[in-house]
């Protein structure tokens, strides 16, 4: 899957899993804030990103990813 | 790591609950992220409804107890203190078939999707008589 593509997918998923608008994720949006996530809805993310990318996103490596940027390219090196 | 499918035999050690609102009978470990149970369903379950079958209510607390006792297998395969498993959150659930009479046994798939800390994100299937009955996607915060 090409990086575009994946940020595209990445994009219509979380809007529709989380309900907000898909022009709030923005690639340097900070990623708890544009999804309003607290700690359980943050499990949610991890796991539609295992479930949809087939990539687990590691415990420790969470607090390296605060912007959409940094989740796509987490997920498109694991990938 | 673990023993893959084996059958645990002290789920009390995984669970704080006792008779009559413990909520499984067997535990199987199939691997890390999946396992099975089951529950027959006792005249004197706590969860039974006035028609006399399970409650909704009763066929969760049965998976929240499944989910917990599973990651609580984990926690000690891996030499650490086995926490309690508290609900965080419910989503997707949907009844899919009646719900158990007395004397039917339930038997319950859980995956663990996703883990975060001290919170799993599990999705779990029930079935009794061969009909799925319930699914849904819980959260299990450990405290």
């Amino acid at each position: 899957m090409e990086k575009e593509e994946l940020i595209k997918k990445m994009v219509a998923i979380l809007s529709d899993e989380f309900e907000v608008d898909a022009e709030v994720i923005q690639p340097e949006a900070n990623i708890k804030e544009a999804m309003h996530l607290d700690s359980l809805s943050l499990v949610d993310m991890v796991g539609l990103v295992n479930e949809e990318f087939g990539v687990e996103i590691k415990t420790p490596d969470l607090p390296t990813i605060k912007t959409f940027s940094d989740l796509y390219d987490y997920v498109f090196t694991r990938m | 790591m673990y023993s893959p499918a084996c059958k645990v035999t002290d789920i009390a050690s995984l669970i704080p609950q006792r008779s009559p609102i413990m909520m499984v009978d067997d535990y199987v470990i199939e691997d890390e992220l999946n396992c099975r149970s089951e529950l027959a369903v006792g005249a004197d379950n706590m969860f039974l409804d006035e028609s006399g079958c399970l409650s909704v209510e009763g066929v969760l607390e049965h998976i929240a107890q499944t989910a917990a006792a599973h990651i609580g297998y984990l926690h000690r395969q891996a030499g650490e203190t086995v926490t309690l498993g508290y609900i965080g959150d419910i989503k997707r659930c949907a009844v899919t078939g009646p719900l158990p009479a007395v004397g039917m046994t339930l038997h319950t798939h859980v995956t663990v999707i996703s883990h975060v800390g001290d919170i799993s994100l599990v999705s779990a299937e029930t079935s009794a008589e061969n009909n799925p009955i319930l699914n849904c996607r819980m959260k299990v915060a450990e405290g």
